[in-house]
């Protein structure tokens, strides 16, 4: 499908959500409350049948007090490729899961869970992924603060 | 006599219990912890434990600036490092608009084949140790040493390339290159056929192989897999193919598919990609211009914005993907590794087999475990 | 300092005459067992596990020096090979191996991240500034990855060293140096 016609495809889906014909992939940002119903119509919508979970991950944006979490999304059948983004709160961040429609999301959204602090609502298994499990904080958030780092790096 | 049959009362009683298996151990390929439960010899469930190995280099990738994150990927997938350094070069060069000189093109085209070939030589080796066929793994090391040697010749580095840099490669070729890569294609074609004479018809490897650990292609598309795990479940994808990079459009080769998603097709994947590999090499250095093999950069500055690139390694499909806010540093980095998505099917289709046959599961799926914590 | 049986029998022949030049060959014979048939334990953290193996394989063949029998166990093995990067999360688990093995054991910290912590020095909240925080190391041996060779030459090395220990008379020999009060280093190993 075309970019431009995957967005209005998806635009028509939800109409809360705001596109960004951006350079390099189409991308677009969803509120949280039509994540998880748009989520589910681009896994089971012959149109956009975006099947494959290229990437998750979060970026964390102490400014605008939102961890952003970032879904990179492929079709097999058409070939065409999608970027979701939704924000979640960073003072108490939840985000519906998606690891019922994409199996590749649940450990990615361990992953996410263990270095932003994203809780995800309805995963199976939620617990640390890469770090022990009594560890305190969350590594990858900007104000993250240890007395192992070396260097100068705050 | 006792009557050993479930329902008699002489039935002998039976629990289940958990083994842990790792992080140290010959067969995880690294540190990787699996905790099993087993009923007698039969998994009945898997939970990996990953994190031994976690480097946190994407906290270290805000603090450096853009070339200097290069070495971190040659230690992520560090036997395919070629594919990774480029998979990372490959995205900021994209951010930057940046025109990789051609001739650079066919040498990062070149370096990456013969990577492939070393690191499958390699998991051959190990695979076949894995179940219980150690002279195997002399065999593989043996024709991956003979890659390695001319990588040293060529960037200096065994093992932790940092070869490919942004805007190009580091050193042009050497003289002796070109004739060394028509050597090792020879010396290929006759060990890819030698290990099929001595491996693949063999009735004890086909039993340890065949049937298990079947992988759907649904499964393995919905677990973001990639690969030889991928083409191996029936998939006919390869992103060299399918979606293009560089100069693989203008090379010849076939693409291996297996049909049941089993370990044995996974093997003969790998094995056929040597092959095409290969064939890829002989094509390119008949094909390479001349020219510059580095760009004339300046600051490695990309625009603000996010960016997103994915490269085929060894393993599968590695994605990189980084916000960047205009400065020297990236503001956010993320490597999207392939083993990462490559393991997390193994809860799945391990259930139900024997504690041996996870090894061979486990093996199979080819994992570099530094790649999956980083 | 109670001594063990094996150390009293030394002290014994050691008195009488001739008798430390006895215990002397007899230690360089332990020495030269223990120094030409290391059991490394197969702990491959990260990349430089890689340059372990091709150490072991046919090209580098450490096994003529005795060093090939790599064991899975640590219950088996005398030498442990740390290759690779020791992450907060994997420490503990170091130290558990390597108390687990039997004395006599040696530890080489392989590679610039077991040494120092390597490249993952800077920025970073999850990886040990060197194995030595857990374990202690009788060889370093630098390298991003090192070489084969330099890691057999670091075996090399810890062969040297092994044969100047005193496994029967190092209590004794202590036991002198701290009699004749200098400051000076009483030799090491007491192990029996």
């Amino acid at each position: 499908m075309e970019r431009q016609a995957l967005l209005d495809a998806v635009l028509a889906l939800c109409p809360e959500a705001a596109a960004d014909n951006a350079p390099q992939l189409p991308e677009v940002k969803v509120p949280r409350a039509r994540f998880r119903a748009l989520m589910e119509h681009l896994h089971s919508d012959p149109a956009l049948a975006l099947d494959y979970p290229m990437c998750m991950t979060a970026v964390d944006w102490p400014e605008q007090a939102v961890i952003t979490c970032v879904y990179h999304l492929y079709s097999f059948p058409h070939g065409h490729k999608l970027v979701v983004k939704c924000d979640a709160d960073r003072s108490d961040a939840r985000m519906p899961t998606v690891s019922d429609l994409w199996r590749g999301c649940e450990w990615f959204e361990r992953e996410v869970y263990d270095l932003f602090g994203v809780t995800f609502e309805g995963h199976p298994d939620l617990r640390r992924i890469m770090l022990t499990d009594d560890w305190v904080g969350f590594p990858l958030r900007k104000d993250y603060r240890d007395s192992r780092i070396a260097g100068k790096t705050y | 006599m006792m009557n050993l049959s479930p329902q008699s009362k002489d039935a002998l009683k039976t629990e289940e219990y958990w083994i842990n298996m790792g992080p140290q151990h010959p067969s995880t390929h690294g540190v990787l912890r699996l905790v099993m439960r087993l009923d007698g010899e039969t998994v009945l469930e898997v939970v990996p434990h990953l994190g031994y190995i976690h480097r946190s280099m994407e906290r270290m990738c805000e603090w450096d600036v853009y070339p200097q994150l290069v070495h971190l990927t040659d230690r992520m997938d560090y036997l395919s490092a070629m594919m990774t350094n480029w998979a990372y070069v490959q995205v900021v060069e994209k951010a930057m608009g940046l025109v990789v000189p051609e001739r650079a093109e066919y040498i990062r085209v070149m370096v990456a084949e013969l990577n492939r070939l070393s690191s499958h030589a390699m998991w051959f080796g190990a695979y076949c140790m894995d179940l219980g066929a150690a002279s195997a793994f002399f065999y593989g090391f043996r024709e991956r040493e003979i890659v390695v040697d001319l990588f040293e010749t060529l960037c200096g580095q065994r093992l932790t390339y940092h070869y490919v840099r942004i805007g190009g490669v580091s050193k042009d070729l050497t003289e002796d290159f070109v004739p060394r890569v028509l050597d090792i294609c020879e010396t290929f074609k006759r060990a890819v056929d030698e290990y099929e004479a001595l491996v693949t018809g063999n009735v004890i490897f086909q039993q340890r192989t065949k049937g298990i650990g079947v992988l759907s292609a649904e499964k393995a598309i919905s677990y973001g897999c990639g690969g030889p795990v991928l083409r191996g479940s029936g998939v006919n994808f390869d992103l060299r193919k399918n979606d293009p990079y560089s100069v693989y459009g203008r090379f010849e080769f076939d693409v291996p598919v297996g049909k049941n998603g089993d370990c044995f097709d996974r093997y003969q994947v790998r094995l056929e990609e040597m092959r095409q590999s290969v064939r890829i090499l002989e094509q390119a250095v008949k094909q390479i211009p001349g020219g510059p093999s580095m760009a004339d950069v300046k600051a490695i500055r990309p625009p603000k914005g996010e960016y997103y690139a994915r490269l085929e390694t060894a393993r599968g499909d590695m994605g990189v993907y980084f916000v960047s806010q205009g400065g020297t540093k990236p503001y956010r980095m993320k490597f999207r590794s392939a083993c990462f998505s490559n393991l997390s099917c193994l809860p799945e289709i391990s259930a139900g087999w024997k504690l041996a046959d996870v090894v061979s599961i486990l093996g199979s799926l080819d994992v570099v475990i530094p790649d999956i914590d980083r | 300092m109670a001594l063990s049986p094996i150390q009293h029998a030394a002290g014994v022949v050691a008195a009488a005459p001739g008798g430390q030049f006895v215990l002397l060959n007899v230690e360089a014979l332990f020495n030269w067992s223990r120094a030409n048939s290391l059991f490394p334990l197969t702990f491959g953290l990260s990349c430089c596990a890689i340059e372990f193996m091709a150490a072991g394989m046919s090209r580098h063949d450490m096994a003529r020096f005795g060093a090939e029998v790599a064991r899975a166990t640590p219950r088996q093995a005398d030498l442990m090979i740390v290759a690779g990067t020791v992450t907060e999360k994997m420490a503990p688990i170091v130290r558990t191996l390597y108390d687990q093995m039997p004395d006599p054991k040696y530890v080489i910290s392989m590679g610039a991240c077991a040494t120092a912590g390597g490249p993952f020095y800077f920025d970073n909240y999850s990886v040990l500034k060197g194995v030595d925080q857990v374990v202690p190391v009788d060889v370093y041996v630098p390298g991003c990855p090192p070489r084969p060779e330099a890691l057999i030459f670091g075996i090399m090395k810890l062969q040297q060293k092994i044969m100047r220990e005193h496994p029967l008379l190092g209590a004794r020999l202590a036991a002198q140096a701290a009699k004749n009060g200098a400051g000076s280093a009483a030799p090491a190993q007491a192990g029996a």
